[in-house]
């Protein structure tokens, strides 16, 4: 494979997401604006969690009584540097809380897509080698229900039927309180306690798979390439896997890109469900509490991480898609 | 399309299964949120009977009552009106920040469709159910700003959709003649262009009145709901303490959540097929 | 014994509308090392016949009806599943008119000549890859080793055909079927691509189908030539003997309007007035007798059968030309 000028284009690529950083940090800044109370209410927390001491030393360092525009610049600043602030209740700094939940999150994320992509091309090429078959009607009904099912209500059903009911399953956490030592055995309970979240989470997606790979295969069966693969000998398994579901990958690869921050939505409420440890617990904590400051830096970190994750996306598709030249246009 | 296109719509969307599926459904709900408190009259928050009564037990609280011992069928019902109008007003913010942003952007191209792509993205790309949840934090749980959070965060898919419809119309012959005879910008853009944009609109809002259904449950189920109001996402938050013994508390507002989604799902893309004929499959 | 014998091939596509009967009793046959060009307006049922060979036209919707297409005495439409992809790519390649669509845009051409190859030979993946560079310097594929790392769509028109020709090359087949192999080409390169074609064929002693509605090309490069119409063969024989004598009423047609030593490669067949019947309800007699000037009443009746006259030379018409073209 010659790709040339990958590179310049990942650099490009990071220019880019400069001016959408901003974007989201103007949001916060608005929100913040536009809240009952003033700016440092909402940061230092509502119900007097911070001393009055310490809110008027805030107020000064935010400079409160010069313009607007001198308060964004500090605010760009202070977030350029990383400093997203003091959650009171919880007596940390916010970047520091929310990078010992990221890791959880991403685990969680992962394995819900890792799931979604893996279960949804195997359902869709299914479907779609057996057009009209009962097992494509069975598809269709359930991308309909899926469709339509709360993430979080799957969850506590989820809970329901494989947790209290059958005790196959822990109902949340990450790990056991208490259980046994060695790397193996503490990987072997954290897989056990991942898979009801990141199936709950990933149903949706294995969804929106199944059903676009299944559009794609059925277009691409179409397609000349298609037939020279056939004029050439090959067998039908050979050319669904080789030819036509290595070219439905392309749009599946397109779609994750728009499902992403979807997907750290779905995170939220999941994690509340299961009480997995990640960024949407400690939303869902600070819901509780009113940790504003707490709740906006998860807002903007977590629209970080999307943009991080599309920056991925964009370059596993020049990856997997030699068409796309990485110094622009498509060819 | 034009008037003419209107009295097949009705017979269109009559043929199509999942348009009347999810019609006949979305009558029911609806049946239900009008009639309902005729049927189970008093106020929903009030302690009926005895607690975690199962569905059926008692035929004076046919689907059971819940922790508090409140009865689960007035919640319902008081839960379909809250989603139905929370749905609907919020897809209707929705629908008017996307179609004038997407108005605007495709009419004037340029340096104004610039910005506002860049806004939509920016929207596209912070988690839209985080933002949603801040901005009710920050702003209060009530209906009011579950409404506007809702919108707020609803609208980018429909500006896109606004966008193209008019990146597509602003070339047609009739839109150009409205201009060489001299129509102004406002006159052009809402007699000539938008009513030819929205039927593609009606379709989509279908399905987002069905999302905004969904985050409407999700805010309250983690307590971001008006708390003078009874929704399903409240019950359900408020019924997962003893999800292992009545797992029906959870499990019947869901179930209102699942069929009323559905059926919005099933009328919108009735709804995309009935007014986009081309796009039928063959 | 020729090296493809079709005999009374019907291939129908089931439609709404009813049954569409592309090919309607075809009879063809080509010796080894002949090149036969078969040409018709679209619709005619001449791709359709090509595609029938090698059983493709399933995948496209059809349904082959009724006959034989004997392959050495073997009849291809009786073969199991794995039986004829034993066929296709080995002992008969085909070639197509877009060459970009037709290449699988993710995959080198290198990658796409391997496994032709190893489809049907007992060959490794080193040795497969060098074989691939052998064949791209075969179809004359500038610096070959270097382009068979590169993708589809970074390659000319020209260069793509000739990657396609090296990928129905690669198992040496006895019979090349080109469906209109030089349509989507510029005339600069299609010239090259024929004379590579005519060249390549000669070398390795194949038999060629030439799907064509290019009368240029036929001259160019064919040994013998068939004129489908609705479905059936009207005339064949010689490109000589049939350019200079055409019997039917509708080779005349198409030559009367072409001088053949000036044509250039791109010539299009001529128009004829008239509509072509509709294939799904054809009249009971020559299907050409509504377009026809010598048409008469026994036209409308019967339908023609194939007769000889003369060493290789068949037409059906019941009113043919005997008088050569004018010169």
């Amino acid at each position: 494979m010659k790709r040339r000028g990958l590179r310049p284009f990942v650099l490009r690529r990071l220019w880019q997401v400069v001016p959408v950083l901003f974007g989201i940090a103007a949001l916060n800044f608005l929100i913040l604006q536009l809240a009952p109370g003033d700016v440092v209410d909402v940061l230092a927390g509502e119900a007097g969690a911070a001393t009055p001491e310490y809110m008027a030393q805030l107020r000064a360092a935010f400079g409160l009584d010069r313009p607007l525009p001198v308060q964004f610049l500090h605010y760009l600043g202070n977030l350029a540097t990383l400093d997203l602030g003091f959650s009171f209740r919880l007596n940390m700094p916010v970047l520091g809380l929310i990078m010992t939940r990221l890791p959880a999150t991403l685990l969680l994320m992962t394995s819900a897509l890792a799931i979604a992509v893996v279960a949804g091309s195997l359902l869709g090429v299914l479907a779609a080698t057996r057009v009209g078959s009962w097992a494509d009607t069975a598809l269709s009904w359930f991308v309909l229900l899926t469709y339509a099912v709360p993430t979080f209500w799957l969850g506590l059903m989820a809970i329901v039927l494989f947790s209290a009911g059958l005790g196959w399953l822990p109902s949340g956490g990450m790990y056991t309180v208490g259980a046994g030592h060695g790397a193996l055995a503490m990987i072997g309970d954290v897989a056990l306690h991942l898979i009801l979240p990141a199936v709950t989470l990933s149903t949706f997606y294995m969804a929106v798979y199944a059903r676009l790979v299944r559009s794609s295969m059925l277009e691409l069966y179409g397609a000349d390439f298609i037939r020279t693969a056939r004029a050439k000998g090959a067998g039908e398994w050979r050319i669904t896997l080789v030819h036509a579901f290595r070219n439905a990958l392309l749009p599946m690869v397109t779609m994750l890109a728009y499902q992403s921050a979807s997907l750290l939505s779905g995170a939220v409420l999941v994690e509340t469900v299961f009480s997995w440890p990640g960024l949407g617990r400690l939303a869902y904590e600070a819901i509780r509490t009113r940790d504003l400051n707490l709740l906006l830096g998860i807002l903007f970190f977590s629209s970080v991480v999307v943009v991080l994750v599309n920056l991925l996306v964009d370059l596993l598709y020049v990856l997997i898609d030699p068409r796309v030249d990485p110094a622009g246009r498509r060819a | 399309m034009s008037a003419s296109a209107q009295p097949g719509l009705l017979w269109r969307l009559s043929v199509n299964r999942s348009a009347a599926g999810g019609a006949v459904l979305l009558a029911l709900i609806l049946a239900l949120a009008i009639i309902g408190p005729l049927l189970w009259p008093g106020d929903p928050w009030e302690m009926a009977a005895p607690p975690m009564l199962w569905p059926g037990e008692d035929m004076a609280n046919p689907l059971g009552t819940d922790v508090m011992g409140r009865d689960l069928a007035a919640g319902l019902v008081s839960g379909a009106r809250v989603s139905l109008m929370i749905g609907l007003v919020s897809t209707l913010i929705a629908a008017g920040i996307g179609t004038l942003f997407g108005a605007l952007g495709g009419f004037y191209g340029g340096s104004v469709d610039a910005v506002l792509m860049r806004v939509t993205e920016l929207f596209q790309t912070v988690p839209s159910f985080v933002l949603a949840v801040v901005l009710v934090a920050v702003f209060r749980p009530s209906v009011a700003t579950a409404v506007l959070a809702i919108g707020i965060v609803s609208w980018p898919a429909t500006a896109r959709l606004v966008r193209a419809q008019f990146l597509l119309l602003r070339e047609r012959e009739f839109v150009l003649a409205g201009e060489t005879i001299g129509m102004g910008t406002p006159r052009l853009i809402l007699t000539q262009i938008l009513p030819n944009a929205l039927p593609p609109v009606i379709a989509m809002s279908t399905l987002t009145i069905a999302h905004a259904i969904q985050t409407e449950a999700a805010l309250s189920f983690l307590g971001l709901g008006d708390p003078n109001v009874m929704s399903w996402g409240t019950i359900i938050g408020g019924g997962r303490e003893q999800l292992a013994e009545a797992w029906y508390v959870c499990g019947l507002p869901g179930i209102a959540v699942v069929v009323t989604v559905l059926a919005f799902n099933l009328l919108g893309e009735g709804l995309n097929d009935a007014l986009n004929p081309h796009l039928q499959r063959r | 014994m020729a090296l493809l014998d079709i005999r009374g091939l019907q291939t129908w596509f089931d439609t709404r509308a009813g049954t569409v009967k592309a090919v309607n009793g075809v009879n063809l046959s080509i010796q080894p090392g002949e090149t036969l060009a078969l040409v018709g307006e679209s619709g005619s049922g001449k791709s359709v016949t090509a595609y029938s060979v090698l059983r493709l036209i399933e995948a496209a919707g059809g349904r082959i009806a009724g006959g034989e297409v004997l392959f050495k005495g073997t009849d291809l439409l009786k073969l199991d599943a794995a039986g004829i992809r034993a066929v296709r790519g080995n002992r008969i390649a085909m070639i197509f008119q877009e060459p970009l669509s037709a290449l699988n845009p993710v995959q080198s051409i290198g990658t796409q000549i391997v496994e032709a190859l190893r489809l049907h030979r007992d060959i490794g993946l080193r040795a497969a890859r060098e074989r691939a560079v052998e064949l791209l310097e075969l179809v004359r594929m500038p610096s070959p080793r270097e382009r068979a790392e590169e993708f589809p769509h970074r390659l000319s028109g020209g260069m793509r055909q000739r990657a396609m020709i090296a990928i129905a090359l690669a198992c040496e087949p006895e019979l090349l079927i080109a469906d209109e192999p030089t349509t989507a080409l510029d005339v600069t390169t299609q010239a090259q691509i024929l004379a590579l074609l005519r060249e390549l064929q000669q070398r390795l002693g194949m038999a060629m189908l030439l799907i064509t509605h290019d009368l240029g090309v036929v001259a160019e490069i064919a040994d013998r030539v068939a004129v489908m119409y609705a479905g059936r063969v009207v005339e064949e024989g010689a490109v000589g003997a049939l350019f200079d004598r055409p019997a039917h009423p509708y080779t005349r047609g198409l030559l009367d309007a072409v001088r053949i030593e000036a044509l250039p490669p791109g010539s299009r067949l001529p128009e004829i007035p008239g509509i072509v019947p509709s294939l799904l309800d054809l009249p009971p007699g020559c299907a050409f007798a509504p377009r026809c000037g010598r048409a008469s009443a026994i036209c409308q009746a019967e339908l023609p059968a194939l007769r000889a006259i003369g060493v290789g030379r068949r037409h059906a018409c019941c009113h043919p030309h005997l008088e050569p073209v004018p010169a």
